[in-house]
């Protein structure tokens, strides 16, 4: 017996809610619980939604508790009415539950009633929508971050352009810089005059130590490369398949060379920029001739907020070995 | 003769070669020591320890837009295979097809034949032998799992539903829809192997741009099979797009 319900051993609870501490129920990860019930398992279902907004409540199943949208309970007004009638996520009616009142369409992100009751009094039941933070309030400036809440475009902190062509502020004011040696920086610089960017391949995972070692994967992506356009190959004298060595202010690697159609240069503020890309798995010990980490080219800034590393866009050189 | 087959409809291949390692997986074979040869293609071709290899090329669309052509290499398990009736000629049992899936099956007995002869008469250049010892290998359907109610390695390892495998008849019905449904995003779609083969592929575009396995190689062991080869000629030379293929058997 659980909050009213009765269950017998074997039972699948219909929600996390019902899981007890004292040993009589079991689960694993919490958000999970209800993924499979006793009617089965619910990430097979297959029903598509015939009218309403797309939620498809009944296709497959998301957690928690199958709710499609976090936080629904804010696209109501404090009487429970859709701000978007057309658009409607859920909606309170006072006639459900025989009378009771109950949300309707998505799963409530907790299910108080609305702000207000029918008469416009307040009612003291209910709970603000944004549950999980600490006033019920949503939040636009995350107190204590860096970096602000709104779009605004900055260039990488390296880049071919002398300008922002979108405001009189090139880079990000508020980008990590780390101020060692290591940390030179370049803009504009006819040594280093082309972009680049890191990426993964889908047979190796992160800097690739463990992938690397795992033969029948290392056999499929041997080593590293660099891909760039026809035109960067021909102005540079490079054939595909050929190993060049790409450097940037911060080191240099040696690379095969992929000349591919999948690269074509781009036209910025009138001039022709050419870009090149490489995986950034390999590296230290294994394999020998697999090529090193094409993290030594990156430089050492991020987004301010979380720090992920700006290893999409800087500025680099190719030559031939 | 239905037994089974593969389709391959290449039109949904993102090729992530996961067939290809999980071919490498069932079957234990060794990885071969490989370079980057300006490709993501690796290895660079079929061999005596790789039954399978997804091969890429690309080109530039109409549109300026790069194109990529993903083709999952292995044996076709020909309904009526030029392999096996060059083997016939020197050693008996060489060459098997099973009864219940028509798999060609290569047995050890084929050390004893000459392994250039049977690699001359494929016409998509699939069987290879190991120098050392004589044996040939190629893609064997993974008939064991077969036989014990399994898909073959490959085909359930592949996420997006390019690599398919049941009855004949089956697959058939299968290539048949895809490329109806393939025409309207690919007006040049094409299937091959449907009189023929066991394997299916589904083409978004000429066969040519995805690989030249039309590389029947004339020797005069082959001229007195020229009836034989001219039936999957015939197949070849639609998938090829050649004018004539008269001079490439002859």
């Amino acid at each position: 017996m659980v909050k009213g319900k009765s269950f017998k051993k074997g039972d699948l609870v219909p929600s996390f809610a019902y899981l007890q501490d004292d040993g009589s129920t079991s689960s694993g990860n919490w958000l999970y619980c209800n993924s499979y019930t006793n009617k089965g398992n619910m990430a097979a279902r297959r029903k598509r939604e015939k009218e309403g907004i797309g939620l498809n409540s009944e296709w497959a199943w998301c957690w928690p508790v199958n709710r499609r949208i976090l936080y629904n309970r804010a696209s109501v007004d404090k009487y429970g009415k859709p701000w978007n009638p057309e658009r409607a996520v859920i909606r309170w009616d006072p006639n459900a539950k025989g009378g009771k009142g109950g949300w309707i369409g998505d799963v409530p992100d907790g299910g108080w009633p609305p702000m207000l009751k029918a008469d416009g009094s307040l009612n003291p039941k209910t709970k603000y929508p944004f549950i999980m933070k600490p006033q019920g309030h949503a939040h636009i400036f995350g107190p204590g971050r860096a970096d602000g809440p709104f779009p605004e475009h900055y260039e990488p902190i390296e880049g071919p352009v002398d300008k922002n062509p979108l405001s009189s502020q090139i880079t990000n004011p508020t980008a990590p810089l780390y101020h060692t040696d290591l940390d030179v920086y370049c803009r504009c610089d006819p040594k280093y005059p082309i972009v680049a960017t890191t990426y993964r391949v889908s047979e190796h995972w992160q800097t690739g130590i463990l992938t690397r070692w795992l033969p029948w994967l290392l056999e499929v992506q041997p080593q590293l490369f660099v891909e760039m356009s026809k035109e960067l190959a021909a102005i540079k004298g490079i054939r595909n398949g050929e190993r060049v060595i790409v450097e940037s202010p911060r080191g240099q690697v040696e690379a095969v060379a992929i000349v591919t159609n999948r690269f074509r240069p781009f036209k910025v503020l009138g001039k022709v920029i050419h870009q090149v890309g490489l995986p950034w798995h390999y590296g230290w010990i294994h394999p020998k001739d697999g090529g090193d980490s094409a993290n030594l080219l990156t430089p050492s800034t991020g987004d301010p907020n979380t720090r992920i590393p700006e290893t999409k866009a800087f500025m680099v050189n190719v030559r031939k070995k | 003769m239905n037994g089974k087959a593969f389709f391959i409809d290449t039109t949904v291949c993102i090729g992530c070669r996961g067939c290809q390692v999980a071919c490498k997986q069932w079957n234990q074979l060794p990885a071969e020591k490989t370079y980057n040869w300006g490709s993501y293609q690796n290895p660079k071709d079929l061999s005596f320890n790789t039954y399978k290899v997804v091969r890429f090329t690309e080109e530039l669309g109409e549109d300026g837009k790069p194109v990529w052509f993903f083709f999952p290499d292995q044996c076709r398990h020909c309904l009526e295979p030029p392999c096996k009736e060059a083997a016939e000629d020197m050693v008996k049992d060489g060459i098997i097809i099973d009864k219940t899936t028509g798999a060609v099956l290569y047995t050890d007995k084929l050390k004893e034949a000459d392994a250039k002869e049977i690699i001359e008469a494929c016409p998509f250049n699939i069987p290879r032998v190991d120098e050392k010892t004589g044996f040939m290998a190629k893609c064997t359907m993974c008939v064991e799992r077969v036989h014990n109610g399994l898909l073959p390695a490959c085909v359930k390892t592949c996420p997006t539903g390019a690599m398919n495998f049941g009855d004949r008849d089956k697959m058939v019905t299968l290539a048949k829809k895809r490329l109806n449904e393939a025409k309207a995003k690919y007006p040049n779609a094409t299937l091959t192997g449907l009189e023929d083969l066991r394997v299916f592929y589904l083409l978004k575009d000429k066969p040519e741009k995805y690989y030249k396995f039309a590389n029947l190689r004339p020797s005069p062991h082959l001229m007195d099979r020229k009836l034989a080869l001219k039936r999957i000629g015939r197949e070849l030379w639609k998938m090829s797009g050649l004018k004539r293929l008269d001079g490439i058997i002859s």
